[in-house]
């Protein structure tokens, strides 16, 4: 069927087209498609849990308000990254809470120790906010640089050094590890 | 390491990670999405419904002007078999009363019914297009069959969980030399009505929701339009220009060819007055372009292109 329509036909954008038109069903199970790849992102932005139930709450309110103007219902993941990255950068200008490598080292001197007993998100979630985010959106939603510039409003110039700069610390901190 | 194999380690190690969503975070979502508004849901329902309305009250406007236009013109009422068309106005043409019948005969819808199929519920869905077809001469290039014709009757079938709509369609002019004038041939689209039951089926809605028998027995003689990207189908006495491909294989036809619209919509272009235009997806202008012209920019345009290729 696929050749004679000339289409695909994934069950998301049908759950898409049926959230647009008010069915809240469907928009839960858009939610609940993309909530791993959310909690990620705005863990690793704003590490605390109480924040990122608040960016979900902002995220999810606004996703659904404005998915009725989602022009394209294929970049539908690509768009609400997006309002979750901006709704976490707004909670951190309110917090004003800045993380940075020394500080999580030294926090936690076990884990010098204990690299073994560390995931790699955590690692990743120690990298700095800028490095962390191009990170989080390649390597774990396999997004490709040109899409994570237009989420980050960077060009894709910067994304490709940031993420050569993350990998090189990756690398180092993991190279053992892989 | 090589930097391509230490990221490709790296993927894989992600992809190994296991991460729990907090249940805690999972009760939130519930919770929030709970308290969402429902006033969203009347004012896509207006949008939605809206646009059918204007263009039922187009076409109501048009219908109007045409039987005014009869009134006035006296010789066209005392014919018994065919009413000339105006050029400016679309109207009703019986062209050939026993093929109409004949077509009614096997089930074909010949009048247009927008006043019942209006209060119908929708199905639409949507998919993305693997081909856009962005200008004549890609229509032109692809198509086994180029014609200007005028569709006599329509009806729906379901086949490989999709519903469809099949239009006999007679011949005005066809432009690649694979038909005559006055044929009449079988076009197929994407779209049409069928059963709520046949839905449930093709989604596997009755499993998810646990539905009812009684619920499912009742869904059999609920009827709903389904839409591809809400592309509107061919109305019975429409007036078309269509870039279609023999599909016949595809839907086991032993009895005559099956030719289907390019790209679901695309290769649809309904003439209105004399104007061509093809059904065009909201936000998608700057991508997938109208080619709305006029009728005899059309077909002069479709000659050139077929002549220099």
């Amino acid at each position: 069927m696929n050749s004679i329509l000339g289409l695909m036909k994934p069950r998301i954008l049908l759950n898409i087209e049926s959230a647009k038109n008010g069915d809240k069903v469907a928009f839960e199970k858009l939610i609940n498609e993309n909530k791993m790849s959310l909690y990620k992102i705005a863990m690793g932005i704003l590490k605390d849990y109480q924040d990122v139930e608040d960016a979900f709450q902002e995220t999810i309110i606004k996703a659904y308000k404005g998915i009725v103007h989602l022009k394209k219902n294929e970049y539908f993941k690509t768009w609400i990254i997006r309002i979750m990255i901006n709704e976490c950068y707004k909670i951190l200008k309110i917090n004003k809470k800045m993380l940075y490598i020394e500080d999580v080292e030294s926090e936690d001197s076990e884990t010098d120790n204990n690299l073994n007993k560390i995931e790699v998100f955590e690692i990743v979630n120690s990298l700095e906010d800028d490095l962390k985010i191009v990170t989080l959106l390649y390597f774990y939603e396999d997004l490709p640089q040109k899409e994570i510039a237009k989420i980050l409003h960077i060009p894709p110039g910067t994304v490709r050094s940031r993420l050569f700069r993350a990998k090189e610390k990756l690398r180092l901190l993991l190279e053992y590890k892989l | 390491m090589k930097n391509k194999v230490f990221e490709n380690r790296l993927r894989e190690k992600i992809k190994s990670e296991g991460t729990d969503f907090p249940p805690k975070l999972d009760e939130k979502i519930k919770f929030v999405i709970s308290k969402l508004p429902e006033r969203q849901k009347k004012v896509l329902l207006w949008a939605r419904y809206g646009k059918l309305a204007v263009s039922l009250a187009l076409f109501l406007c048009i219908s109007i002007v045409g039987i005014t236009s009869f009134n006035l013109n006296g010789d066209s009422l005392k014919k018994n078999t065919e009413y000339k068309v105006d050029n400016d106005i679309q109207v009703n043409k019986i062209s050939d009363n026993s093929v109409i019948e004949n077509l009614k005969a096997e089930g074909y819808v010949v009048e247009n019914d927008s006043e019942k199929e209006r209060n119908m519920k929708i199905v639409s869905s949507t998919a993305n297009s693997t081909k856009l077809y962005r200008s004549l001469e890609e229509l032109v290039k692809e198509s086994d069959m180029i014609i200007e014709g005028e569709v006599l009757g329509i009806s729906y079938f379901d086949n490989n969980t999709a519903t469809w709509t099949k239009s006999k369609v007679k011949v005005i002019k066809s432009y690649n030399n694979k038909a005559k004038e006055g044929d009449i041939l079988t076009f197929v689209e994407a779209g049409g009505i069928t059963t709520q039951y046949n839905i449930i089926k093709y989604n596997h809605i009755d499993e998810k929701f646990n539905m009812s028998n009684e619920e499912i027995e009742k869904a059999k003689s609920l009827k709903v339009k389904t839409l591809f990207q809400d592309a509107p189908y061919m109305q019975p006495n429409e007036k078309v220009f269509l870039f279609s491909k023999d599909e016949t294989d595809f839907f086991g036809s032993t009895t005559e060819k099956y030719y289907a619209i390019l790209g679901c919509y695309q290769g649809k272009f309904t003439i209105l007055g004399e104007t061509a235009e093809r059904y065009m997806q909201q936000g998608y202008g700057d991508v997938f372009p109208s080619l709305k012209m006029s009728k005899k920019d059309m077909d002069k345009r479709i000659d050139e292109i077929i002549g220099n290729m």
